[in-house]
């Protein structure tokens, strides 16, 4: 059942983000996005880390991919710019692309399955996770929030530049 | 000193940039140079603050925070690199009509970023600043209004850095996967122990250093760089020229020198990147050769220099390492700070048409430009040469003779476009008339300092290695 | 007394400080008196060590005075630091000497040119860094004046840069220089690494105390040798020295005639424990400089510019001073460089003022009869061209014939042979230019002849000094079957070079090779005399019977061209053949091209510099692949 779940969670974030990327319609990309991450949610359910399903799904599905949504209906930009295109350009990304997962699969396929050893599913709960937060990863968490400060005022400043025109 | 007493330098500068931010809103536009001496006082406080933690070699949060001597040197170094920025920029903001408040706050974000990365050898730390590097240098790029290169190559960056950024997260996580362990120490003893799923263990290194590769623009990984150097505000490209190129290289020395020492020199990731240095060296300096946008230019040079640098990490030569980014600092500095004298309002002089005759219009601005330049093409007795030269010295010794051989043949390619740049600023006669702004005090005590670095450490680099030495002590 | 000699640099480096800061506000006149000062201060200096030297016992040397540590972490050491011992003692002394001359005549030289300041400002730096290349105590800070010298060198032949064969010709002299460079600072590394240290007293003791292997000894040696070869004007790179004659002729006869040349010569001096070490590189570099020798001078026989026939005559007496080297007789070779820097450089300026007389006119087909409009010049030219040519009791004789002798002694017989060879072409181009410009009908076209007048006399008195010196300058180093002690410059230099076994002749040998050393000489200049006055038709009948030979010998074997052929064709070719849709500039023969070679690289490379990001991520998807499939299989 499980393995039944995942490859069904694992086709559709594929196939949702395979969606987004081909789709010209930036509406429709943001949807196929919705679908990714609600897929990606249950896969992390599946691993057994449901904090992290239901981060996924309230705050990326959730939140931010409305607002996303919201811009695009409100400003409208239309069809997307269609980029000149390069046949040959195309089928070498795709090649690549391809070796590139070839060679991942290799990569893990050589690898021995290792249990998660001293930490079996411990610290997935809401709990454990906030008191690790707060204790071991005090500093990274702490450092994400200037993170988002730059992100923010790195946002506004090329937005406002647009304005200046 | 506690944790906090610790993080109390990187808040002096990230508290610094949010005020800059909010002043921004309130100041007049004549009195913006204030914020410029904010964030100068911001950065000599963080420098005295730790200066304290020098030679304390502790580690703060759990291991995650590691103010050792090499972390400190470094902050310096970026301390007196972003400060050196904020005075070249100071005039070229106003003159260029950019706005004064975002280029100092990002500026102290990209510095905190810096600051991160290299005091710490916690992979989700060095990841997190990294990225605080990144985010405020999209932005920095971009800092030119009405400029649409300087929008493109924002654009470019940002595109560009997160698809890199992609593979580096996609790294970390393999690499957490299979070693259990995310900090360098911890990364090296599970390639020492040498289990079966090591394979799985050095793709994931493969790909965290293909995403610093991107950083530190090496060849292939380089494309973005001729584009974002080209677009971006002078003074920014100077910062990009030394900031993140810096602390990647001081990343990569934490992570490689130890594995390295683990017994895989004369593994495939070693010969790969024995390559990458060899590629990047002769590529940066040949396409450079064809480049008429000094900017441009300067960025093939700049990739060309990445190689040199990755010759040092190579041989596990920290010392020799710092050494080469600070004299490399003085002279990037320097170079760009004399692009930025040949500019006014509106205008900038980058095309190599617009330097002949230069030299005799502005002997000084000249004569300056052109140390920076020799310093550049690696001429004794400029500290050029002797960065250059220790590294290459590490390298013969560790047994690098023919990637020192390709080395010296391409630094010998890079002395024809540097002294391009000097015989058309003393040997030709002026193509089009080129007036400049000459009321810059803050960008001649720059070039000032910078001159006075690249001759100081060139005749008596003693005091200089001596610091060195003991931030290296604490790197290996 | 000798410890003032680590003050000898500074004055011009000073003078030329103040000409580059300063220049624009001082007069002409203040110009001129402070730049010759400044030498003439720094000769008085070298003069005084040299004197504090003479008292010293030999097992002294060298004086080493460090100025400050410059290079000190790691494994290895190099102070900024100075050494003073016979070899430096007669480099300083030719430079700051012939160099004060020099200055001397181009305040007559130069009058008229509006770089006039910025003409001295390049001359002393240049002088600096030749000092600090003949006194540095290590290969580090040689390097230092190493590349200082080729610097000022390429300043100064760009100097007339307003001439587009000038910037040409100082681009080419950069190329060519660095690829010797290269070669010099590998073998740098290599010595380093070797030793530890770049110390000449270290290597001298490392080589003592057998550390080195004789193969790695021999492949550093070849490695600096190349180095050399690029600075000395040496096969294969000598190619940049003709074309170096573009810049004003006082630089001709006091970078590339007298001193900077030189520079290879005395590296392999200063080294000659090394290069006697191990033999083979020894033997590399006789034979080198005697190839060199007689193939320069046979491309002297048929120049018609009077400053080319000069230079390849350099490049040719250059090789002399190679042969001294390569056979053990590293004396005689640095005494031939002593000579030469007297005589060639009276014959630089005489040849200048000839110019300076006829408006700037080059060319011998163009002069001729001059002895009587220039009486003050002719002189020293004639005195110049006996002592280049070997005729006896004059300085170039003894050198010459030093060298030869030991390489007889030494039973280099095809060595010897060949510089027996040179010899004889030597005395006949050098008399070929005297007579084609001195003597004969006049040729001189109309217009240059309206202004032609004798040089004033701030160029003539050097000449006459230097006329002096080329005449008695020999008298130091007599040959060995006048006494055991007639050779005083030897035994000057005996604490730098070290008596080698020495082959021994009898005096009637050496007595018989002198007298053909003399014949070769003599049938060399009466050979001109025929050709080029007794029966001028001569020259003509021998271009139309064997005209494959003289276009072979006037278009200089066609070096440059082959180099073009060779490095730069093949690269158009391919480029042409690949990207057809470039515009490649098809390059003018020569190795100037080979910077626009390189170039064609860069061109290639720049062409998936589209400015597409996806093109770029496509790049960068590309070398993630490669590296991961490097990593996995």
């Amino acid at each position: 059942m499980a393995i039944l779940l995942f490859f069904l969670f694992a086709a559709f974030a594929v196939g949702s983000v395979l969606g987004m990327i081909i789709s010209r319609n930036q509406a429709y990309s943001a949807l196929f996005l919705v679908v990714a991450f609600a897929s990606l949610g249950g896969l992390f359910g599946l691993l057994g880390a449901p904090f992290m399903a239901v981060v996924q799904i309230i705050i990326y599905a959730g939140a931010i991919m409305v607002l996303f949504i919201f811009v695009i209906m409100m400003i409208h930009l239309g069809e997307g710019i269609s980029a000149e295109k390069k046949k040959w350009t195309i089928a070498a990304a795709v090649f690549m692309g391809i070796i590139l997962l070839a060679e991942i699969v290799f990569a893990v396929k050589g690898a021995p399955a290792v249990p998660m050893a001293g930490q079996e599913m411990a610290g997935t709960s809401p709990t454990e996770i906030g008191r690790l937060l707060f204790t071991k990863y005090l500093y990274p968490f702490e450092i994400t929030s200037i993170l988002i400060i730059a992100a923010l005022v790195g946002a506004v400043v090329l937005i406002k530049k647009r304005e200046g025109e | 000193m506690n944790s906090f007493g610790a993080v109390v330098p990187l808040l002096v500068v990230v508290g610094a940039a949010l005020i800059v931010f909010l002043l921004e809103a309130f100041l007049k536009k004549e009195n913006k140079n204030y914020l410029a001496y904010l964030s100068l006082l911001a950065l000599i406080g963080c420098g005295i603050l730790s200066a304290n933690a020098w030679n304390g070699g502790l580690t703060y949060f759990d291991g995650m925070l590691r103010l050792d001597n090499a972390a400190l040197f470094l902050t310096f170094l970026f301390l007196i690199a972003v400060a050196f920025v904020i005075l070249i920029g100071m005039k070229y903001i106003s003159l260029q009509d950019a706005n004064h408040g975002e280029f100092y706050g990002l500026l102290l974000l990209a510095l905190s970023g810096l600051m991160i990365m290299v005091s710490s050898t916690h992979f989700i730390v060095i990841f997190l600043g990294l990225e605080v590097l990144s985010v405020s240098s999209y932005s920095l790029a971009g800092l030119k209004r009405k400029d649409d290169k300087s929008s493109e190559s924002a654009v470019k960056y940002f595109l560009m850095g997160s698809f890199a950024s992609a593979f580096l997260v996609f790294g970390l996580a393999i690499l957490f996967g299979t070693a259990q362990a995310l900090d360098i120490p911890g990364l090296v003893d599970f390639f020492k122990a040498g289990p079966d799923n090591q394979v799985l263990g050095v793709v994931g290194l493969g790909l965290v250093l293909v995403g610093f590769a991107f950083k530190i623009a090496i060849v292939p990984f380089h494309m973005w760089a001729p584009d974002v150097y080209e677009g971006a505000p002078t003074p920014v490209t100077a910062f990009f020229s030394i900031g993140p190129k810096a602390a990647g290289f001081a990343v990569l020395i934490r992570l490689l020198a130890p594995y390295w020492n683990a017994g895989f020199r004369s593994g495939k990731l070693f010969g790969f990147l024995w390559a990458l240095a060899a590629l990047t060296m002769l590529a940066g300096n040949l396409i450079a050769l064809r480049q008429n946008n000094i900017k441009r230019m300067f960025a093939y040079s700049s990739i060309a220099y990445a190689g040199y640098m990755l010759i040092a990490v190579l041989a596990g030569d920290g010392a020799g390492l710092l050494f080469f980014l600070t004299i490399y600092m003085f002279m990037s500095i320097g170079a760009f700070g004399s692009l930025i004298a040949l500019s006014r309002k509106g205008r900038e002089y980058n095309e190599l048409g617009d330097f002949a005759g230069v030299g005799f219009k502005y002997p000084w601005i000249g004569a300056i430009f052109a140390v920076f330049l020799l310093s550049l093409a690696g001429f004794p007795p400029t500290a050029g040469f002797l960065a250059k030269f220790y590294v290459f010295v590490a390298a013969v010794n560790q047994g690098l003779t023919p990637l020192v051989l390709i080395a010296v043949l391409a630094s010998l390619i890079s002395v024809y476009y540097y002294l391009r740049i000097i015989v058309y600023m003393y040997m030709r006669e002026p193509e089009r008339e080129v007036s400049i702004e000459m009321e810059n005090p803050a960008l001649y005590l720059v070039l000032f300092l910078c001159l006075y670095g690249v001759l100081q450490l060139g005749l008596f680099p003693g005091n200089v290695l001596y610091l060195i030495k003991q931030a290296v002590a604490a790197l290996l | 007394m000798t410890d003032v000699f680590w003050l000898i640099p500074f004055a011009p480096v000073l003078s030329s400080l103040v000409l580059v800061v300063f220049g624009s506000k001082l007069s002409k006149k203040w110009v001129s008196v402070q730049a010759c000062g400044a030498v003439f201060l720094s000769f008085v200096f070298a003069l005084v060590a040299f004197l504090g030297s003479l008292k010293i016992s030999p097992e002294e040397f060298p004086i080493v005075k460090t100025l400050f540590p410059w290079i000190g972490a790691g494994s290895f050491q190099a102070g900024f630091s100075f050494q003073f011992d016979p070899l430096s003692a007669v480099m300083v002394l030719v430079v700051t000497g012939v160099g004060f001359l020099i200055h001397l005549y181009s305040v007559g030289y130069m009058a008229h040119d509006k770089g006039y300041t910025r003409y001295f400002a390049y001359l002393n730096l240049f002088t600096f860094a030749m000092l600090i290349l003949v006194l540095a105590s290590n290969m580090v800070l040689m390097f230092v004046g190493w590349e200082g010298v080729g610097l000022c060198s390429y300043l100064l032949i760009g100097f007339w840069f307003e001439k587009p064969s000038a910037a040409a010709a100082g681009k080419k002299a950069f190329i060519v220089n660095r690829i010797g460079d290269m070669g010099f600072i590998l073998g740098l590394l290599f010595i380093l690494v070797a030793v530890g240290s770049s110390e000449f007293s270290a290597i001298n003791k490392a080589i003592g105390q057998g550390l080195f292997p004789q193969a790695l000894a021999t492949l550093i040696a070849i490695l600096l040798f190349v180095g050399a070869t690029g600075k000395s004007a040496q096969i294969p790179l000598y190619v940049w020295l003709p074309d170096a004659m573009e810049g004003p002729t006082p630089v001709s006869a006091l970078i590339h005639a007298a001193t900077m040349v030189t520079a290879g010569v005395y590296m392999v001096a200063r080294l000659n424990l090394l290069f006697a070490f191990s033999g083979t590189a020894a033997d590399i570099v006789a034979l080198v400089g005697a190839l060199t020798a007689v193939f320069a001078a046979t491309m002297a026989l048929t120049q018609n510019d009077i400053k080319r026939v000069l230079a390849y005559s350099t490049i040719s007496q250059l090789g002399y001073m190679f042969i001294g080297c390569g056979v053990g007789a590293y004396a005689a070779g640095v005494f031939h460089l002593y000579t030469h820097a007297f005589f060639k450089s009276l014959l630089f300026l005489s040849a200048g003022s000839v110019i300076h007389a006829l408006s700037g006119q080059q060319d011998m087909r163009k002069m001729g009869g001059l002895r009587k409009y220039l009486p003050r010049t002719f002189p020293p030219f004639l005195i110049g061209a006996i002592a280049i040519s070997g005729i006896p009791f004059l300085s170039g004789f003894f050198s010459k014939d030093a060298i030869l002798t030991e390489a007889f002694a030494q039973g280099q017989y095809f060595v010897w042979a060949l510089g027996l060879t040179g010899a004889v072409m030597t005395a006949f181009y050098m008399f070929r230019l005297i007579f084609l410009t001195f003597y004969g009908q006049e040729r001189i076209e109309h217009e240059a002849k309206h202004h032609l007048h004798e040089s004033p006399k701030s160029m003539t008195v050097p000449l006459a000094i230097l006329a002096v010196f080329s005449v008695i300058a020999g008298y130091v180093g007599l040959p060995a079957v006048l006494g055991e002690k007639a050779d005083l410059f030897k035994r000057f230099l005996e604490p730098v070079i070290k008596p080698g076994a020495e082959g021994h002749i009898g005096a009637g040998t050496e007595w018989l090779l002198m007298l053909a050393s003399v014949a070769v000489a003599a049938v060399g200049i009466f050979a001109a005399y025929v050709f080029y006055l007794q029966k001028p038709g001569i020259p003509h009948t021998l271009v139309a019977r064997f005209p494959w030979l003289y276009k072979l010998l006037y278009n200089k074997y066609f070096v440059d061209e082959i180099y073009g052929a060779v490095i730069v064709n093949p690269l158009v070719k391919g480029s042409d053949w690949v990207y057809g849709h470039f515009d490649l500039k098809v390059i003018d023969g020569a190795l100037n091209a080979s910077a626009s070679a390189t170039g064609f690289f860069g061109k290639v490379l720049s062409f998936v510099q589209t400015g597409f990001v996806k093109d770029y991520a496509l790049v960068f998807l590309l070398g993630a692949v490669i590296f991961l499939g490097v990593l996995l299989f």
